[in-house]
């Protein structure tokens, strides 16, 4: 299936690093079954990712998201600081 | 009877059921009425609304499959209803935001472990946050299989927040934790403190996790409309107008996604089982990080563990299940300040959550997307 695409299209695919070659070649079959983008996406998903990189995924987002949100508490903090001496109309 | 009238009749009962929880239970009407209503539309034995040149379909084209306009506009309005006050004044209460999106991640492990495919399992993890928009965003972006699904699960549990949480409130905390009192001083927070503060999420959060900034920054640029004293015309008029008027475009525009054969899979009833594990684990893990952290806090400094479980994004109903609870336990409790910290941070931390999931996963499913189009221009 992978043969129907302009090289320069399928070379643009693999340069990104997402998709191998078989994997191409799976969307075209799936395309030329008519099937949805969602089931395509699923499908090439879990061939990628075994179901335990959930876990790697979720922990290091979670710690991503708490390291994001200290980052915020220290921004809050100083931010405090700084107005702390301001008159301006407190709500 | 054909199998397909029967799955068109069901959502024909799923939709009266919406039409029925909106009008008289006063659940979430602004989205399950047009959600109920559209569900009718699309599954009328011979309905043209599933054509491409028909409203429904062209409401989903354009609000939530080109751009996702329609959450992100939502976004505004929520964001102009919100006051971030509790929050800068206690910065601590921003760390159960993190704590409480705990049930995100568990329950997406948990999704995938039973084989769900990635791009699913985070979909679903998302419904614990208890934030719909979040959960259409990230649903839509990651092409889940069961958006239509998520969203009526994510929005039916928001709606169930004062029955579930309670429960598991009382489940995770003995009666003397939930007696805690606690101490609020007010502090008043400056007009220019207010100003600044949606500025510098949005900086912060576009630079950590750049596919998190469309919907933090229309969340925050709706709460600058709130805050720069200047538009408050506008920013009435997205908290009254706008944020009613765009949910009930969604609830229509999500409906072609309704249809029986489509939506009745026994998958949506694991998507149903999971949501609400996603939102009892969300509620729990900001309760065990408080009970955590009191074990490292002077006797008289403990902080009442219920002030977790407001660290989702069902806001205000979070906080003042949490304050019912509080007072339940003891009288002169007086938890609401500090639960309203927790619960707009628990907003941050929700939409963050939905990016930085997003980034791990978007650029996969671009890729597969791009070779889509690809084959679709030659096939």
């Amino acid at each position: 299936m992978i043969e129907k695409l302009d090289s320069a299209v399928v070379d643009q695919l693999l340069e990104s690093g997402e998709l191998t070659e078989a994997q191409i070649d799976m969307v075209g079959e799936m395309v030329a079954e008519g099937k949805q983008t969602s089931e395509i996406v699923s499908a090439v998903l879990e061939e990628n990712y075994h179901a335990s990189a959930a876990v790697g995924i979720g922990l290091s987002s979670w710690g991503l998201l708490a390291g994001a949100l200290g980052i915020l508490f220290v921004v809050l903090i100083v931010l405090n600081k700084l107005t702390s001496g301001k008159k301006d109309d407190n709500n | 009877m054909n199998t397909e009238l029967v799955y068109q009749l069901i959502m024909i009962v799923v939709g009266l059921i919406l039409i029925y929880l909106a009008i008289k239970k006063d659940m979430e009407p602004t989205l399950l009425l047009p959600m109920g209503f559209g569900a009718i539309l699309v599954n009328l034995p011979g309905s043209v609304m599933l054509q491409d040149n028909a409203i429904l379909q062209w409401l989903y084209n354009v609000g939530i499959e080109s751009a996702e306009a329609f959450p992100l506009l939502l976004f505004i309005g929520i964001g102009a209803m919100i006051d971030f006050g509790p929050l800068i004044s206690k910065p601590w209460l921003i760390f159960i935001g993190a704590a409480g999106q705990g049930g995100i991640f568990i329950s997406m492990m948990i999704a995938a472990a039973l084989g769900f495919p990635l791009n699913d399992a985070a979909s679903i993890g998302i419904i614990g946050a208890a934030d719909g928009p979040t959960a259409i965003l990230v649903s839509q972006r990651l092409s889940s299989n069961y958006m239509a699904a998520i969203l009526i699960v994510a929005y039916c549990y928001m709606a169930l927040v004062p029955l579930i949480q309670p429960v598991v409130l009382k489940a995770t905390t003995t009666k003397k934790e939930r007696a805690i009192k606690m101490h609020y001083s007010a502090a008043s927070v400056s007009k220019t403190t207010r100003i600044i503060f949606p500025i510098a999420t949005t900086v912060v959060c576009g630079i950590l996790a750049p596919d998190s900034a469309a919907l933090v920054g229309m969340l925050m640029f709706g709460n600058l409309l709130r805050e720069c004293g200047v538009l408050d015309n506008l920013s009435r008029a997205a908290q009254d107008m706008l944020s009613p008027l765009i949910t009930l475009m969604l609830g229509l525009a999500i409906s072609p996604m309704m249809s029986g054969p489509q939506l009745i899979q026994p998958e949506t009833l694991m998507i149903m089982a999971f949501g609400l594990v996603a939102f009892i684990f969300d509620t729990a893990c900001g309760v065990i990080f408080l009970k955590i952290v009191n074990i490292f806090l002077p006797k008289d400094k403990k902080i009442n563990p219920l002030i977790g479980g407001a660290g989702i994004s069902a806001f205000p109903m979070s906080s003042r299940v949490v304050q019912k609870v509080g007072i339940e336990a003891n009288k002169q409790n007086h938890l609401l300040p500090f639960a309203l910290g927790a619960n707009v941070s628990g907003q941050i931390a929700s939409v963050l959550a939905g990016g930085l999931l997003m980034s791990t996963l978007l650029p996969h499913v671009t890729s597969v997307t791009n070779a889509i189009n690809a084959f679709g221009a030659v096939l």
